[in-house]
């Protein structure tokens, strides 16, 4: 398949396209007419008669390919017809490109005579043909040869110039856009002229050679307009080295006015180490200005410092704004800040920079340097990689390692002189304690009674007292074993109540012991009191009830289809007592029985809405009645009872005249309850004594010092 | 094999007297007997959880429609069967990402009911106790109880109101870098940490009641066990 290179990225493309597919480079170059204003200034330059390019052919100008085949030492090829650069570049481009590949030509004066210029002529000190028949003619003769522009230069045909100049339009050669409001025989010309005919250097703005001197083909063809190389290109092709001379070539020799021209100054005086413009460019760069003070002694035409002077403060200041802090800047901010940058790297020297291997820029150095210098990786500025540390925070941090460090070192254990006398006052308790709950046991049973009747056992009394005969009752009972004797002692009573009036019971427990400890208290209840009470007459045992507070909702919401049999597998709800329970509203009581303040909490809240306030009796530890209070003391209550502890079961006892479990253990509890005060006063004391002695004593000895 | 129940009761009263006694004797400093013990009872309470989880969730709930209706009980466990299995997956630390559809399952259903519960029987219901004492009209107290009704609601009020300020931990930085509530919300949370106190007070006071009684109790039986000898011998 056929396909066409791309000049620019040198990859294959098809043949119909006209942008590279990679680079978007133009394939196929543009061709516009050029308008009729600008046709005479142009065809001031061109050299019309120039054969087609090969199609092989790199898109090349010929004062490159001239160069190039300097360098490389090669045969000069045959000059190439630059009309296949019409194609490529506007017609302004096209006059500098012709005159520039005939200035870098090789090819002797005598086989390209008739395309040399007359201006050429006479800097090569040919006499120039005669002028054929009219000034007029002479003059449009020359300005096919030549750009108007550097018609000041020659000397002869000067008036020629100037006539035809002044004769035709004042058109720009480089946008074909007349002049307006410049005198042209006063300003540019009368200096060319005047410079020339006083033998003086020529003005400082006007270039020794040429202002398109070293400007490639390309730069012109991008921006469509000249330009000149900047200061930087200009010094990275200094470097490269001068061609050889070569014999007869009319740029080896100078003529005295140009040795005049400060460009030539600027070659000779040079110093050795500064940059020069490539070996191919030498002699054809155009000097130019690094400094300020060489800048401002430039005349310029008055157009442009007519330009200059309009250029209003307001935009001064915006530019000055939009200026990029110098190096210097940022080194001054840093030191402000207390840290210094590093020196910025140098440039890299010259053997350092990439000569182009491919495309139309083959053979330059240093002609694209984005990618080895742009983007080329350097080492990180030390102001980007230190941190900013205030006095605050390297404290912080000193802290910080402080801190790990002691954490790394290790302590010693200390040693606990209080460990064998903890040893000995905890077995002094235990047998205090011992002692107390034997006496009350065996020496002085029954001798004291509770004596106020508290509202929550009050209220529980008046609970059970409601009960009709043949009562069902539901029991939840979540007891672990450690506590099975508090609620014993707290529940005996009242469930002695319920067994007088032939309460049936039903139990369950929501965790999984509690189902066990309820059938031991129903047991243990009947055994003390001597009811008959037995599994399946007495009570059914619903079991464990999974879940958790889900569960209990579920419960709630419906107890027969959650827990639809007993422990032993029967139908629970299919026996006579129960055949008219279907939700917790049908049972006669609810008795909750838990040493667990959370699970107390759950039962409340998951049994509000379907078990009446009235019907709601809990049974609980003494730790737990704290918690439960507020929802019993509440107005309205959401609880009808709450019986806490042994004392309120000792309580119900004595007000049902009956001796149960709480009274067995009532005197002994006493007991010890007072002996374990005791303890607590007098191992208070002990410890404050001691404390005060300690205090004393360091008292003394600050005042002994 | 009948077991006459005096020698089970001196058996059960023999054993009881000497897990009592080991017990007791941690006070003194951990040992191995009493490592065994506590170990017994782990494995004990295990043991016996699996049996209740058993008897009282797995079969009833999983088996015994299976075995009642073998056809449409399939469609009944299905569900909890497939769930169950999920959760079984893990314990494998591969597969335990398929086991977050039952715990997701299971930790939504309980919140769900958790946070209801909390707010219908806990919430409301304080909230508005709280205030009652207040409502002199709708209070059903006589004309002289009400004056005690309100100076008691009035110290609920202040006691809730202070301890919720202890409560309260934001405060604004200062310029030396310190946090430091107002001054108002320090007083308030001073006279919150009196009523917190009382209240841990009494808390620990049940606790202690509790063990005091469990002390009793396992003292009166050493006693009886003891005495029972004493009479049988």
């Amino acid at each position: 398949m056929e396909t066409q290179r791309c000049p620019m990225c040198g990859r294959p493309n098809p043949p119909d396209v006209e942008v590279c597919q990679y680079c978007e480079a133009r394939l196929k170059p543009l061709w516009a007419e050029p308008s009729e204003e600008s046709s005479a200034a142009i065809e001031a330059g061109i050299t019309k008669s120039k054969p087609a390019l090969e199609p092989e052919e790199p898109l090349l100008p010929d004062w490159l390919i001239a160069s190039r085949e300097q360098l490389t030492g090669e045969e000069p090829s045959q000059p190439q017809e630059a009309e296949e650069e019409e194609f490529l570049l506007p017609p302004e481009e096209m006059e500098i490109n012709n005159f520039l590949g005939e200035l870098f030509s090789d090819v002797p004066a005598e086989e390209k005579e008739e395309d040399v210029p007359e201006w050429l002529q006479v800097l090569r000190n040919e006499k120039p043909p005669a002028p054929e028949t009219s000034p007029t003619s002479a003059g449009s003769e020359q300005e096919e040869s030549m750009p108007f522009w550097l018609g000041f230069e020659s000397s002869e045909p000067e008036e020629a110039l100037t006539e035809s100049t002044s004769a035709q339009e004042k058109v720009s050669p480089f946008t074909g856009i007349p002049f307006e409001g410049i005198d042209f025989d006063t300003d540019f010309l009368s200096l060319g002229e005047k410079a020339q005919s006083e033998g003086e250097a020529q003005p400082d703005f006007q270039p020794s050679v040429s202002p398109f001197e070293g400007v490639e083909p390309f730069l012109l063809e991008e921006e469509g307009l000249p330009q000149s190389p900047s200061p930087e290109e200009v010094s990275l092709r200094a470097e490269e080295t001068t061609p050889p001379p070569v014999e007869g070539d009319w740029m080896n020799e100078i003529p005295p006015w140009l040795e005049t021209l400060p460009g030539q100054e600027w070659e000779e005086s040079e110093a050795p180490e500064k940059e020069m413009p490539p070996e191919f460019l030498q002699g054809v760069v155009p000097p130019f200005v690094e400094t300020e003070e060489e800048l401002s002694e430039i005349e310029f035409p008055d157009w442009l410092t007519q330009v200059e002077g309009t250029i209003e403060p307001e935009l001064e200041a915006v530019i000055d704004n939009l200026t990029p802090p110098t190096i210097e800047m940022l080194a001054e901010q840093e030191e402000g800040e207390g840290i210094l940058p590093e020196e910025p790297e140098a440039t890299p020297p010259h053997e350092d920079i990439p000569v182009e291997v491919v495309g139309p820029l083959h053979g330059l150095r240093g002609v694209l340097p984005a990618e080895p210098m742009v983007a080329e990786q350097k080492k990180p500025s030390k102001a980007l990689s230190e941190l900013l540390v205030t006095d605050k925070q390297r404290a912080q941090a000193e802290l910080f390692l402080r801190i790990i460090a002691e954490e790394g070192k290790p302590k010693p254990i200390p040693t606990s002189r209080r460990a064998r006398p903890h040893t000995l006052w905890r077995g002094l308790i235990l047998l205090a304690l011992v002692i107390a709950a034997v006496i009350g046991y065996l020496i002085y049973p029954f001798s004291t009674v509770p004596q106020e009747l508290s509202v929550g056992v009050f209220d529980a009394m008046q609970a059970v007292n409601q009960l009709p005969a043949q009562a069902s009752v539901l029991l939840i009972v979540d007891v672990e074993g450690s506590d099975f004797a508090e609620m014993q002692a707290t529940t005996a009573g009242m469930l002695d109540q319920m067994m007088i009036k032939g309460a049936f019971f039903v139990l369950v427990s929501a965790n999984q012991n509690g189902a066990l400890q309820a059938d031991r208290l129903l047991r243990e209840v009947s055994r003390l009191n001597g009811h008959q009470y037995k599994p399946s007459s007495g009570w059914v045992n619903l079991g464990y009830l999974p879940g958790g507070a889900a569960g209990m909702q579920a419960f709630s919401q419906s107890i027969t289809e959650v827990m639809p049999g007993t422990v032993e597998g029967e139908a629970a709800w299919k026996s006579e007592r129960l055949k008219n329970i279907q939700t917790l509203s049908d049972f006669d009581l609810v008795v909750v029985i838990t040493e667990d303040s959370t699970r107390a909490r759950q039962w409340i809240e998951q049994l509000k809405g379907h078990v009446p306030a009235s019907r709601l009796v809990f049974a609980v530890s003494a730790q737990v009645e704290p918690i439960l209070r507020p929802y019993y003391e509440a107005n309205p209550r959401q609880i009808q009872s709450v019986l806490a502890g042994i004392r309120d079961g000792a309580i119900y006892e004595t007000q049902a005249a009956r001796r149960g479990w709480a009274m067995q253990l009532w005197d002994a509890y006493t007991l010890v309850v007072m002996t374990g005060i005791a303890l607590i006063l007098i191992g208070s004391s002990v410890y404050t004594l001691l404390a005060l002695l300690a205090w004393r004593k360091a008292k003394a000895e600050r005042e002994g010092r | 094999m009948n077991f006459d129940q005096p020698l089970l009761d001196l058996l059960g009263g023999a054993v009881g007297l000497l897990l009592t006694l080991l017990v007791f004797s941690y006070l003194l400093g951990d040992h191995i007997l009493v490592r065994l013990i506590f170990y017994g009872y782990i494995g004990l309470m295990a043991g016996f959880s699996v049996v209740i989880a058993f008897n009282s969730v797995i079969y009833p709930l999983l088996f015994q429609p299976l075995i009642d209706n073998p056809v449409t009980g399939w469609v009944q466990v299905a569900v909890p069967l497939f769930l169950s299995g999920l959760l079984f997956l893990k314990l494998s630390p591969r597969l335990s990402r398929l086991g977050n559809l039952s715990l997701a399952f299971l930790v939504g259903v309980g919140l769900a009911a958790l946070i209801g519960g909390a707010i219908q029987g806990t919430l409301v219901p304080q909230l508005s106790a709280a205030i009652s004492p207040f409502d002199l009209e709708r209070s059903a107290m006589a004309a002289e109880e009400r004056l005690s009704g309100v100076v008691q609601g009035f110290l609920i009020l202040f006691g809730t109101v202070t301890t919720l300020t202890y409560f309260h931990f934001g405060a604004r930085p200062r310029a030396s870098g310190s946090a430091r509530r107002p001054e108002w919300i320090e007083t308030l949370s001073w006279i919150g940490q009196i009523f917190i106190a009382i209240a841990l007070g009494l808390v620990f006071a049940g606790l202690l009641k509790a063990g005091f009684v469990a002390l009793v109790e396992r003292i009166q039986t050493l006693v009886n066990f003891i005495i029972t000898l004493q009479g049988g011998l």
